[in-house]
């Protein structure tokens, strides 16, 4: 009994301690209690707000996207956030290039946001590497910032037709997995 | 009354031990290291004590924490961010060439190409002079690191630390 307590105790404090801002740990909230396996699988890390924030994106070529009304428009949308200084991010572009080509019916739409990156390296890089699916430029860590802030590259979100946020990747994805995330959620 | 007391301390006692083992089992558990723990730089002067008309070198010294790497100054891939080391103007003293260390040439889980990179602790040297006409007072160097560190997944974004050597300009014999 007292060990269970403890060990009660102990996991609050050490969820309020990871997460203090976002509080995913209540005990007067039954329900949150779920949000455990949340953490411990690290689906919605620090900072991450679960709902899509409320956006506007303007793409390089100066489309403007309402990130909300997007995936309220039966759209999965993947958010990856990159940069053309990072390699990790610049090897698995071209997996999503081949996933944009091959998903352009089946209502998923990709949206890259450059980040701490220049305009000129970024339209040099897209024009060299053939990337054709949609590219903003995020300088001033508005769109970051809205995310709850991004601190590694490549993060990727997935956003479900519900306006969620039901996945955030940080580091590299293979084709694979990428193509496995994405039947998931369409699924 | 009395029985409760002790379960309780008993309880938080149980709590705390169990919150550290959380803290030491869990140490990174869906969280990212903050990029400024990644690399630690230090800064020295060959010489404390340097004669007007002198030479001295400054080191700086880099050390990258165990599975992470930097840029070279010179990356293979011209989008990348060169590791680079400027020093301030300071009245009285010239700067010279800078060295950086050899680069590695690794391969990433990630990529089929080579990426030149740093890793470990690695030393860059700058080659300074003490101008003819700068009387003898303490001066102080300053200068900036810029790196941008990754690891075998994934980046992190540039930083820049900046350093300050306290040096003491004495009379030339």
């Amino acid at each position: 009994m007292v060990a269970v307590g403890g060990f009660l105790i102990g996991i609050i404090l050490f969820a309020q301690v990871a997460n203090p801002v976002h509080k995913i740990f209540d005990p007067l909230q039954v329900k949150n209690l779920v949000s455990i396996k949340q953490f411990f699988s690290a689906k919605i890390p620090e900072g991450v707000s679960a709902k899509v924030p409320d956006l506007i994106i303007t793409t390089i070529e100066g489309e403007q996207l309402m990130l909300k009304e997007l995936a309220g428009q039966n759209q999965l949308v993947v958010v990856n956030f990159w940069a053309s200084w990072c390699s990790p991010c610049v090897e698995e572009m071209p997996h999503f290039e081949k996933i944009h080509r091959d998903y352009q019916n089946k209502n998923v739409t990709f949206l890259g946001i450059a980040t701490k990156d220049l305009l000129p390296a970024v339209e040099k890089f897209i024009a060299q590497r053939n990337i054709t699916y949609k590219i903003a430029m995020d300088d001033q860590d508005k769109i970051a910032t809205a995310f709850g802030g991004v601190k590694v590259l490549p993060t990727t979100i997935f956003i479900d037709k519900q306006n969620n946020i039901v996945k955030v990747h940080k580091g590299y994805l293979s084709q694979r997995e990428l193509d496995k995330n994405l039947k998931n959620l369409l699924h | 009354m009395a029985t409760t007391r002790p379960i309780t301390r008993f309880t938080l006692f149980g709590g705390v031990v169990v919150l550290l083992l959380c803290l030491s089992v869990f140490p990174s558990s869906g969280q990212a290291p903050k990029d400024t723990n990644l690399v630690h730089v230090e800064a020295y002067a060959s010489h404390e004590s340097i004669n007007a008309t002198g030479s001295f070198q400054i080191t700086v010294v880099a050390n990258i924490k165990q599975g992470f790497h930097i840029n070279s100054h010179k990356p293979l891939n011209e989008f990348l961010i060169p590791t680079v080391l400027r020093l301030n103007e300071t009245r009285g003293i010239a700067f010279g060439s800078i060295y950086y260390p050899r680069p590695k040439q690794v391969l990433f889980s990630f990529s089929p190409k080579h990426l030149s990179v740093y890793d470990g602790k690695i030393s860059i040297f700058a080659e300074c002079k003490v101008s003819e006409n700068i009387s003898p007072k303490n001066i102080k160097v300053s200068g900036v690191f810029t790196y941008q560190a990754c690891n075998d997944q994934m980046c992190f974004m540039p930083e820049s630390i900046c350093f300050e050597i306290p040096l003491k300009i004495v009379k030339a014999d």
